[in-house]
């Protein structure tokens, strides 16, 4: 999947410009950096790409009707429910097999070196733990488009490390993500950079 | 989604809480027996009140005419629709038993179904059938004797057939100390009295044409009262059944139930959108919350069983199955409300509100 943005533009209730002229296109195999000062309208930008946001200028345009999986930068889940079954849940919604799922999910658990933590209850949880399940969780959806929101806001310098190496991993593997990130070890990770800076009113 | 995974899913989302079964349970049964329980009193106080009225006799239908009633029309009646029992009855000269042959003893000659219209009990063979007052003046059972004087003649045994309780409850005087001496006597009698539940306007029309023709007198024309009526003219059970306040409160708890399971489920929004943005499909979370709140509408249902079980065994009404059926009721409409409600709340969860449910908690 690519994205087409073209002269995006957005405001909440005619106040003021978030951003506008914003044009790009977003290309499979890239992550793209998400940057601007808090309240330029990042969260706002990935949820205009989710397509939950209808924009106040401009149109987004995405070449095929591929899922798009939006990682919110604070970590939500079922208290009560296994690390393991979260990471499940997306590939049982897509008729893996329960037993096929859970080994996939462990394998994705690892990847992000969750797997000693996997049959811990989500509300056992480190928020560093949190976030990083978040984002296997939303890889286990299979996105086309990955939209992720500051990813390494709770991490130590080595986890998210860990973390930046898994999203230029699914990069290559064809994903088109977009993480906003204030964190500029991540921008730096990252193969292209939106400032939205640039955009500004 | 495949239905094992579903089912994979709801289960574990009764077994850790996430479905909140535990406390929704407590909630809906509580509300089920609540209501099943206030509407099956509210039931029993109808039967009571039915009870009261047709064991004061006011179920009763006396038709008068002096000299003026075909006895055998009057038996035929008895055949009609909800006419439990019919008998005619005329006064006859008063007699006197051997013990006590100082006091006269009221005496009515009465067709052989006039027995049953009072509730004799038993009435069975030959023989006269006495008031239990009198009866107990004289200490007799039914199957017993007595020594009756009549036209100063000698003393006659004769059979006590039955005994019949008339009490001073506002119902007719004239009874209460009495003896009834069944006839095959086709002759005219003074009243037939009619016992039919429910009550009808055409077993009315029905006495009337058991007047044989110039029944009655301009003095004492023919009329058509009521055994007793300090209890009032009518009681139309099924009107107050059906008209009973208590009636709406399967709808109630069907509506409370529902704001229940719409509420529990709305506190998982975030949950829900956020599966729902995993690719689950929105058939599989409509059917997983209906998965899940069978861990909630058994017990629902059992206990409300159970709480039916009881009341209908101890007596409420004389009918056990529509006392159960009546009773699974407020269950069933719980049920169904709660589980309405449930999937209203998962349909009313909005994937592109994730943001804002991220927001509210």
């Amino acid at each position: 999947m690519s994205v087409r943005i073209d002269a995006l533009g957005h405001r909440f209730d005619g106040g003021p410009w978030l951003f506008r002229g914003l044009t790009s296109t977003l290309e499979p195999g890239h992550v793209y950096a998400l940057t601007g000062p808090s309240g330029s309208g990042k969260s706002t930008l990935l949820a205009i790409l989710a397509g939950w946001i209808q924009p106040a200028a401009g149109t987004v345009e995405r070449s095929d009707s591929g899922w798009v999986t939006w990682v919110a930068q604070h970590p939500h889940g079922v208290a009560h429910r296994a690390v393991l079954d979260h990471v499940a849940l997306p590939l049982l919604a897509r008729g893996v097999q329960p037993r096929a799922a859970e080994a996939k999910a462990q394998r994705l658990l690892e990847r992000f070196r969750l797997a000693e933590r996997s049959h811990h209850p989500f509300s056992a949880l480190s928020g560093g733990e949190a976030q990083r399940l978040m984002l296997a969780r939303g890889i286990a959806a299979e996105p086309s488009l990955l939209l992720v929101d500051e990813p390494t806001a709770q991490l130590d310098r080595r986890t998210a490390a860990t973390v930046d190496a898994v999203i230029g991993e699914l990069a290559r593997e064809g994903t088109v993500v977009v993480v906003a990130t204030h964190d500029a070890q991540t921008r730096d990770a990252c193969t292209d950079r939106l400032d939205l800076e640039d955009y500004a009113a | 989604m495949r239905w094992r995974a579903i089912t994979r899913e709801a289960w574990r989302n009764v077994v850790s809480g996430t479905s909140r079964a535990g406390i929704v349970a407590v909630v809906l049964v509580t509300a089920a027996v609540g209501l099943l329980l206030t509407d099956l009193f509210a039931v029993r106080g109808i039967v009571d009140r039915v009870d009261e009225f047709r064991s004061a006799g006011a179920d009763v239908l006396v038709f008068s005419a002096a000299s003026g009633v075909d006895p055998v029309r009057c038996e035929g009646i008895a055949s009609a629709p909800g006419v439990h029992a019919a008998g005619a009855v005329r006064r006859d000269p008063d007699r006197y038993i051997s013990t006590m042959p100082g006091s006269s003893i009221p005496t009515y000659e009465v067709s052989p179904g006039f027995a049953a219209v009072v509730h004799a009990a038993p009435a069975e063979g030959v023989g006269v059938v006495l008031s239990r007052e009198l009866a107990t003046t004289l200490q007799v059972v039914p199957g017993g004797g007595v020594h009756v004087l009549a036209d100063g003649s000698g003393p006659a045994p004769t059979r006590v057939a039955g005994v019949y309780d008339y009490p001073a409850d506002g119902r007719m005087s004239g009874f209460g100390f009495a003896m009834l001496v069944p006839t095959l006597d086709r002759g005219p009698f003074d009243a037939c009295w009619v016992r039919q539940w429910p009550q009808s306007a055409e077993t009315e029309v029905l006495l009337r044409s058991v007047a044989v023709a110039d029944a009655g007198t301009d003095a004492t024309p023919p009329e058509l009262t009521q055994l007793n009526t300090s209890l009032g003219r009518q009681l139309d059970a099924r009107a107050l059944f059906l008209e009973r306040p208590t009636r709406w409160l399967p709808l109630v708890g069907l509506l409370v139930a529902a704001a229940v399971g719409f509420a529990v489920v709305r506190l998982r929004r975030l949950e829900i959108a956020s599966a729902r943005h995993l690719r689950v499909p929105h058939g599989a979370q409509v059917l997983g919350v209906v998965l899940e709140s069978c861990a909630w509408a058994v017990p629902v249902l059992l206990v409300g069983a159970l709480a039916g079980a009881w009341v209908a065994s101890s007596g409420v009404a004389a009918d056990r199955g529509s006392t159960m059926a009546l009773a699974m009721l407020a269950p069933i409409g719980v049920v169904l409300g709660g589980i309405a409600g449930s999937v209203l709340g998962v349909v009313s969860v909005r994937e592109r509100a994730l943001l804002r449910y991220l927001k509210e908690r």
